[in-house]
């Protein structure tokens, strides 16, 4: 019992102290001047055997003890200093467990008018542990009493309504209505508010009640309550403020730039983490802390401007015994079906191309004489080889076969993971020792497609004494990934891969058609170019490795009493191999080698396996020096932090280096003429032989140099004011300091209103407001005011050579970004409701924006089409809202909820640029008045009498595709943002006992869609399958008034216009509105019923990810699962045609502590 | 340090002296000076020597290619009524010679490419003199290159973009914007063609002197090749005493001319009519003296009537090697000539056989023909291109009949490269073409025979005019 008290005590924050030396009666011996309570308390513990329970905060807010006793009894003496200080105690064999002074009810007087009635009852917390010291007070009173060690209390009451409140240090206070009843049970539970006390931005640790920034504390339970395994997707709703989209990218209070980095910094203890956020094990991680203003910002300077995510690990607590944990999980999800796919069947596909040949003719690309197997079949017909009859029954035959179950059944299957961590921590007084040990594996929807990861984790903070600590943190990865899925779906539907044995069947593929083939083959000495996907996926084998040991070691030197510097390093190496494998037997291998075949069959490239590799190397250094200065004068609490940083990010790579007919086994390869490869060779059998990468190194190093300096003071916990000033510098710029020294800077300031003495509002315990203001850079590292250059070894020349990257442009500079943060934080109705309310303002001037660049200049083209200048402002505006609530405590029942809500406004604006053509419009290039991410498009106007698409103009006329020239940009439609500018999430969790179940719904509100159909409105000459809606194409006159569906459109190369009438129009954006249940579950604590020694909790987890969804759009389908590319990209986002549904997710977990 | 510890003996604090030593020492520890953020990012590079400026006219992506618009404009191609589904939509434009080739969210590749060509020049121009001295390039060299690659690509500018040099009208008819400086922040209005033209033979006649009489690489400029393009400058200026003497230069340093006759049909199926093996490398071709890549390629073409019909098709080589009556992969055209693997496919560069014909027309059109010369230059370029077991030299005493044997030589030769397109224009040809019955005419002195300004250029700048439109 006393264990678990410990352990329960320990895990909401308190500390303990205990001590070595046994004895029976307690007499001490003191002598102290002016020292706080905690070393009054350890100099008893050094010379009794009992040990003390307390809250830190608590106690070092009360007066300092002066003192000399010699032979004092114990409890005398605790008496006399403690209830000087309005503390009390409870002894408890040997446990004194420290607490405020509760207002023993005095000796009621008995009027024979007043019943008395006495209560009894016990207290426990969630996990059904007995709370010993809890204050019960009939509110508005002083009378109450305090539960014993046991957690029992009986209090003698005057009868009549009355409320009783319970509280307890870190828990929340909970009141019963008492109407006479003889028992009252009463489960308390942890204040997450007070537990997560601090805010810990990486440079320092302040107390949330002090901060005057805006950030929201995540921690590792409220991580657990969304069942999927990553943690960006875990971030997704449960922050306000921060969006993660589809591919991942979380952003924080909406995008402030154009092309600069728009991701958040991410900081694990301590230092910058330049890794991926899914490396790191949420097993491992104690709290996020997601900082979203100036205030909080601006201290990481330049990689501080969108945002920073503070994770902080698990680290040992202070005098704990080794203590075990085991946590596994396991996902499964639903296998993928073809049928939720939006492709055409044979049927369909078949009709299509025949359609086409009848209209068009065979007649293929001059260079691209792809033929499909239907083509071949017309081929055959037109050329007379069988008659039409014939060719139309074997058409008919092919009809009757799908492939999509065999699809499913060869490339696809169940997504799959499992992960499984061990931990082990304890601590001492001087020591205390975290370390973990993961492993994970997963297997994707892609057959081949999987991946395995070995982590571990290890803390360990020492203190040598009063003045030195050291804490050492080393974060190790080992990953290695098979990529080797085929992304069949996109195949004409009625291609069979394999016959009846198991044979591999042809496909046609390529830019040939068979006959050509056979030439090929036998005339021209070629390999073989007969192709089969399912072949090809087993033939290959790509293969990436990656392993990266972080090594974070800060030592802290104290050689004042609240004065520590604190040398840090930080020391991040990460290596990585990628090896793609080619088969001998592979079309890819046979097809390269095909390319470097001279005449007559003569191979340039032996004909063999080929293996591809290229290394990544990563070092990441920090070197930081700072000094803290925290003083209390009177009623002021001064903090001062002073520091130097340098950071620098070095990757070198090389690339594409390829071995040529490679023996695995004996690892030699052949020698190739890689000059001849690139100029071409006499007699090629391939006009353009320079179908292969040169091999290459790449370098880079990006430098910071950094000072900064943060400030605050306080004054009685009511107000407290905040300074940061930071200083960059980095060699990105080049040597000019006009361009690589930056500042950062911020102000803050913060009034606790409920502390004031005149504050009397009864409902409200806790009212603060504060506000901040600052400024801080970001910058476009692919962008200089100088001219600059990459090396390159001149493919022709072979001579070095210099391609410009980026041209001059001395008008370049920082983007800067100045945030105005005003919040209020509340809780109210003891504490059963709280939360934050947020209002941002983040102006950004001088934002990089791509103005077309006019080709006159020399930088225009396909590469340069835009260019970057510091012309532009962005101003995202918006609110932040996040209110914790507890619904309803019963009996062993508890509802809580937690609702967040963000809005963002986002506008670009004094963007100095020329006028943009409909079509920048519609491929959203920045525009002035608009959002970011606005969806521009036509008014769709249906077709006309000839099945050619319409669009209206702005006067509301049909104008033909043929005339949209004519238009302009006033006669398209604004629709809206890509971005949803409302989201947020609401998370229910319910408590039953030892069952809990959380449900996690996410919502994204008031943005638009636009789906991509591209390739429908072509003749489909690439083979691949596409959307089924061209089925509903227009065939026939008349069909005009059923469909908007034009007809196919024959020509190699259709007119933009005629593609954008259809396809950007309002007919293919949609409102994307989207809620989803992400979430649901469910855990059972079995700790209670185990009642095992050796088994100190035990939980088990199941749950279940999107469930269900709600969407606005036309078609359910948005957002969803990627399969891959689709193949064209018209450069909007969210296409989602060929995108499987997100899949249903089922997780099954255990949680075991020995 | 010893006045630390004097100031700590008298402050007689211990905590305090050691705080002190303790600040000192980690201030020791972090201080860094600036030079830590001095180091230069690998792999990329601010130029800032004269080797640098030379390793950016080094790539030949960047300074040996461009110029496609010409290529469907001439009449050396035509394009099948069956193929014109899938042909994009600015080569029929270009083909049909419409007014505009690309809307204004297209690129202009031509005026792209070029522009881009020059503003490496200029860059290398204005830093040259002020750069530190490198130790692997002859700064001179350098710097001759530079003044070259600036005034061939101006010479290709002037003539797409602006109307033939005629001295009557040269200083009033509109060029292209002249540009003599990197800076992507200003704006340049249309010079005239004579601003151009004058510029081209400033930056050519200075660039001689600088420039080796021979280059390492083909991409690299030379003294052959600047002369040549003198001569060409003046032989469209219609000053032909000064082109002769230009273009002979040139023949004086590099006049290699590749024998036909040592060809030999690559085996498979194409031998029989065709080369399909004939160096595929357009770069590595002897006869290219200096090569501009074209911004274009195609495998296959249909070559027009009139350019086939003025071959002899029993004696010449050229006829023999490069055209054949089926595709690559062995479909039959039907009557259909085509152009496989030629290597000189849309070429823009200088080549020994340009220069030469440029030679023997600028001696037949001067003052007093030179025809005894012309002759034997002209025969010097024959003799590698006909059948030699029928050869016979070309000979007349008729000034008009060599000329023109000369002009058809030149047609024949520079087939499908730029210059024909170049002297349609200069030459003021008329062509039409049908396409699906309708017939497309492009007269002589047509507006379209100059290139509309690219539509996105116009947008980005207020000072252009655009050329007049309309066939």
């Amino acid at each position: 019992m006393r264990m678990k008290l410990l352990t329960m005590l320990m895990l909401i924050g308190v500390l303990q102290l205990s001590a070595n030396v046994r004895g029976q009666n307690a007499l001490v011996n003191m002598n102290m001047h002016d020292a706080n309570l905690i070393e009054f308390f350890s100099v008893i513990a050094e010379q009794t055997d009992y040990e003390f329970l307390y809250n830190h905060d608590l106690i070092l807010s009360k007066e300092t003890v002066s003192l000399e006793v010699n032979q004092e009894d114990l409890k005398e003496l605790l008496e006399d200093v403690l209830h000087e200080r309005d503390l009390d105690y409870q002894l408890d064999d040997n446990v004194i467990i420290i607490s405020e002074r509760e207002f023993v009810a005095p000796v009621v007087e008995t009027r024979p008018v007043v019943q008395e009635k006495t209560v009894k009852g016990k207290v426990t917390d969630g996990t059904g542990t007995a709370l010993p010291g809890v204050s019960i007070l009939v509110k508005g009173t002083s009378i109450g009493t305090a539960t014993d060690i046991d957690g029992n209390y009986t209090l003698t009451l005057e009868e009549g309504k009355k409320v009783l409140v319970f509280s307890f240090i870190g828990m929340l206070a909970q009141e019963v209505a008492f109407s006479g009843q003889e028992v009252i049970n009463v489960t308390l539970f942890a204040d997450t508010e007070q537990m997560s006390e601090v805010v810990v931005t990486g440079y320092q640790t302040i107390k949330k009640g002090r901060a005057t920034g805006s950030f929201q504390i995540i921690d590792n339970d409220e991580l657990n309550n969304v069942a999927s395994l990553d943690l960006t997707q875990k971030l997704q709703g449960i922050a306000s403020g921060v969006k993660v989209n589809r591919e991942g990218e979380i952003l924080i209070r909406g995008k402030a730039t154009l092309s600069a980095e728009s991701k958040p910094l991410i900081v694990v203890d301590g230092f910058p983490w330049m890794g991926n956020l899914a490396e790191i094990n949420t097993n491992d991680i104690d709290q996020i802390t997601v900082l979203k203003d100036a205030a909080s910002t601006s201290i990481y300077g330049v990689r501080g401007a969108n945002g920073v995510v503070v994770i902080t690990t698990k680290k040992g607590d202070k005098n704990s015994k080794l203590r075990v944990n085991y946590t596994n999980s396991f996902t499964l999800s639903e296998k993928p079906n073809l049928d939720d796919l939006d492709i055409m069947n044979s049927k369909q596909h078949i009709e299509l191309e025949w359609d086409s040949y009848k209209a068009a003719g065979l007649s293929t690309f001059p260079w691209y004489n792809f033929k499909s197997e239907v083509g071949e079949i017309y081929a055959a017909m037109q050329d007379g080889k069988i008659t039409e009859e014939e060719a139309l029954s074997q058409v008919n035959e092919m009809k009757q076969y799908d492939n999509r179950s065999d699809i499913e059944e060869l490339f696809f299957r169940r997504e799959m993971t499992q992960k499984h961590t061990v931990s082990f921590d304890y601590g001492s007084e001087k020591n205390q020792f975290y370390a973990s040990l993961s492993f994970d594996e997963n297997k994707q929807k892609w057959k081949g497609t999987e991946g395995t990861n070995v982590a571990f984790t290890l803390n360990d903070n020492f203190k040598f004494n009063g003045m030195f600590a050291l804490r050492l943190n080393m974060f190790g990865n080992y990953r290695v990934n098979k990529n080797n899925g085929q992304f069949a779906s996109m195949t004409r539907p009625y291609v069979r891969f394999l016959d009846d044995e198991g044979n591999y069947l042809e496909e046609a593929n390529g830019s040939y058609d068979k006959a050509t083939r056979t030439y090929n083959e036998e005339t021209l000495g070629l390999l073989s170019t007969s192709y089969n996907q399912v072949q090809e996926q087993r033939l290959k084998d790509k293969e990436s490795k990656n392993n990266s040991i972080s090594t974070n070691v800060s030592f802290d030197i104290t050689p004042l009493k609240g004065v520590k510097l604190t040398t840090s390093v930080g020391y991040n190496v990460m290596n990585g191999r990628s090896e793609d494998f080619w088969h001998k037997d592979s079309y890819k291998v046979r097809n390269y080698v095909n390319r470097f075949t001279e005449v007559g069959g003569n191979q340039v490239v032996p004909y063999g396996h080929i293996l591809k590799y290229s290394d990544t190397y990563s070092e990441n250094l920090t070197l930081r020096t700072q000094l803290s200065i925290n003083k209390e004068y009177k009623d002021f609490v001064f903090s001062l932090n002073a520091g130097l940083e340098r950071n620098s990010f070095k990757t070198e790579a090389t690339l594409n280096n390829t071995r040529y007919n490679y023996h695995p086994q004996r690892l030699t390869e052949s020698i190739v003429d890689y000059k001849k490869m690139t100029q071409g060779f006499l007699n090629a059998t391939f006009n353009w032989a320079s179908e292969w990468s040169t091999p290459m190194n790449s370098i880079n190093e990006d430098r910071y140099l950094s000072s900064y300096y943060i400030g605050s003071i306080g004054y009685k916990g009511k107000y407290d004011l905040f300074g940061s000033w930071r200083l960059d510098k980095t060699n990105l710029f080049g040597q000019s300091s006009k361009y690589r020294d930056q500042p950062s800077w911020s102000v803050g300031a913060k009034w606790q209103l409920s502390e004031e003495k005149f504050f009397d509002v009864d409902f409200i315990d806790r009212l603060g407001f504060k506000a901040s203001y600052g400024l801080s850079g970001n910058v476009e590292k692919n962008t200089s005011p100088f001219l600059i250059a990459y090396a390159m070894t001149d493919y022709f020349s072979g001579e070095p050579s210099l391609s410009v990257a980026n041209p001059e442009n001395p008008l370049l500079g920082w983007e800067k970004s100045y945030t105005t943060n005003i919040g209020v934080d509340f809780a109210m109705f003891n504490n059963k409701i709280s939360g934050s309310l947020e209002f941002y303002n983040k102006f950004t001037k001088d934002v990089l924006a791509p103005v077309n660049v006019d080709p006159t200049t020399g930088f225009g083209g396909s590469f340069w089409s835009s260019f970057s200048k510091n012309n532009g402002e962005i101003i995202n505006r918006g609110i932040d809202v996040n209110i914790a609530a507890n619904i309803l405590t019963r009996k062993d029942f508890r509802y809580d909820v937690n609702f967040n809500f963000s809005y963002n406004y986002n506008k670009v604006q004094n963007l100095d640029k020329s006028a943009l053509t409909k079509s920048e419009y519609i491929y959203g290039s920045a525009l002035e008045g608009q959002p970011t991410d606005y969806i521009y498009g036509y008014r769709n106007a249906g077709l006309d009498a000839e099945g050619e698409p319409q669009v209206f103009n702005k006067g509301g006329e049909k104008i033909s595709w043929k005339n949209m020239s004519s238009l302009t940009t006033e006669d398209g439609k604004f629709f809206g943002r890509q971005t949803p500018p409302y989201y947020g999430s609401l998370t229910n969790s319910f408590t039953w006992k030892n069952f809990t179940a959380d449900v996690f719904i996410t919502y994204d509100l008031g943005h638009y869609v636009a789906m991509n159909s591209y390739p429908a409105a072509n003749r489909n000459a690439s083979g691949n399958n596409i959307h089924k809606i061209v089925d509903k194409r227009w065939r026939a006159p008349g069909d005009e008034t059923k469909t908007r569906i034009p007809k196919l459109d024959y020509t190699a190369y259709s007119s933009q216009d005629r593609i954008q009438a259809t396809w950007n129009s309002d007919f293919n954006i949609d409102k994307a509105d989207v809620i989803r249940v992400k979430s649901i579950n469910l855990t059972y604590d079995f700790t209670s019923l185990i009642n095992s020694k050796m088994i100190k909790s035990l939980k088990v987890r199941a749950g279940v990810e999107n469930l269900w969804h709600w969407t606005a759009a036309d078609n359910d389908k948005i957002y969803d699962n990627k399969i891959g590319n689709s193949g064209y990209s018209t450069g909007l986002a969210y296409v989602r045609d060929f995108y499987f549904p997100e899949f249903k997710t089922f997780t099954f977990g255990l949680n075991m502590t020995f | 340090m010893k006045r630390i510890d004097l100031i700590c003996n008298k402050l007689k604090n211990k905590e305090m002296k050691r705080f002190i030593y303790i600040v000192v020492l980690a201030v020791m520890f972090a201080s860094c000076d600036d030079s830590y953020v001095d180091v230069l990012p690998k792999g990329k590079t601010i130029p800032e020597n004269t080797d640098d400026l030379a390793l950016l006219l080094n790539s030949t992506n960047d300074i040996n290619s461009g110029g496609m618009n010409f290529s469907s404009q001439a009449d050396d191609i035509m394009i099948p009524d069956s193929k014109i589904p899938f042909t994009g939509v600015s080569e029929m434009n270009a083909y049909t010679w419409q007014d505009f080739l690309f809307t204004d969210a297209e690129q202009d590749e031509d005026w792209v490419n070029f522009y881009r060509i020059i503003s490496r020049a200029n860059f290398v121009l204005q830093n040259i003199d002020t750069y530190e001295k490198g130790i692997e390039y002859d700064v001179d060299y350098t710097k001759g290159r530079a003044l070259f690659i600036r005034a061939h690509a101006y010479m290709y500018l002037v003539n797409g973009y602006g109307k033939h040099y005629n001295a009557s009208t040269a200083s009033t008819d509109l060029a292209v914007p002249l540009l003599l400086e990197m800076n992507i922040n200003e704006q340049h209005p249309r010079s005239t063609v004579q601003q151009v033209y004058d510029q081209i033979i400033t930056d050519l006649t200075a660039a001689i002197p600088l420039l080796t009489e021979t280059s390492k690489h083909r991409t690299w400029a030379n003294r052959a090749s600047a002369y040549a393009l003198l001569g060409r400058v003046y032989l469209y200026q219609e000053k032909y005493d000064l082109s002769q003497e230009n273009s002979k230069k040139s023949l004086d340093i590099y006049s290699t001319i590749k024998d036909y006759n040592t060809l030999s049909f690559a085996s498979g199926k194409n031998a029989a009519k065709g080369v399909l093996g004939y160096d595929s490398n357009k770069m590595n071709n002897v006869e290219n003296g200096y090569v501009q890549e074209p911004g274009w390629y195609r495998t296959e073409l249909w070559l027009s009537n009139e350019l086939i019909n003025t071959f002899d098709k029993t004696k010449d080589l050229r006829y023999w090697y490069f055209t054949s009556d089926s595709t690559s992969t062995g479909e039959y055209l039907d009557g259909l000539h085509i152009v496989t693997t030629d290597g000189q496919v849309a070429f823009a560069g200088i080549k020994s056989t340009e220069v030469l014909l440029n030679y023997c027309e600028a001696l037949m059109k001067q003052a007093t023909p030179n025809r005894t010369e012309a002759l034997t230059y002209l025969n010097k370029l024959r003799v590698n291109r006909f059948v030699a077991s029928s050869y016979a030299d070309f000979a007349s005493t008729d000034n008009a009949v060599v000329l023109d044997e000369i002009m058809q030589e030149r047609r024949r030769e520079l087939r499908l490269t730029a210059y024909r397109w170049f002297d349609m224009k200069r030459l003021g040809l008329t062509a039409s073409r049908t396409v699906n019955g309708k017939t497309f005419t492009l007269k002589a002195g047509s507006n379209n025979y100059v290139w509309a300004i690219p539509l996105n250029v116009m947008a980005l700048n207020d000072l252009l005019e655009q050329n007049p439109r309309g066939l």
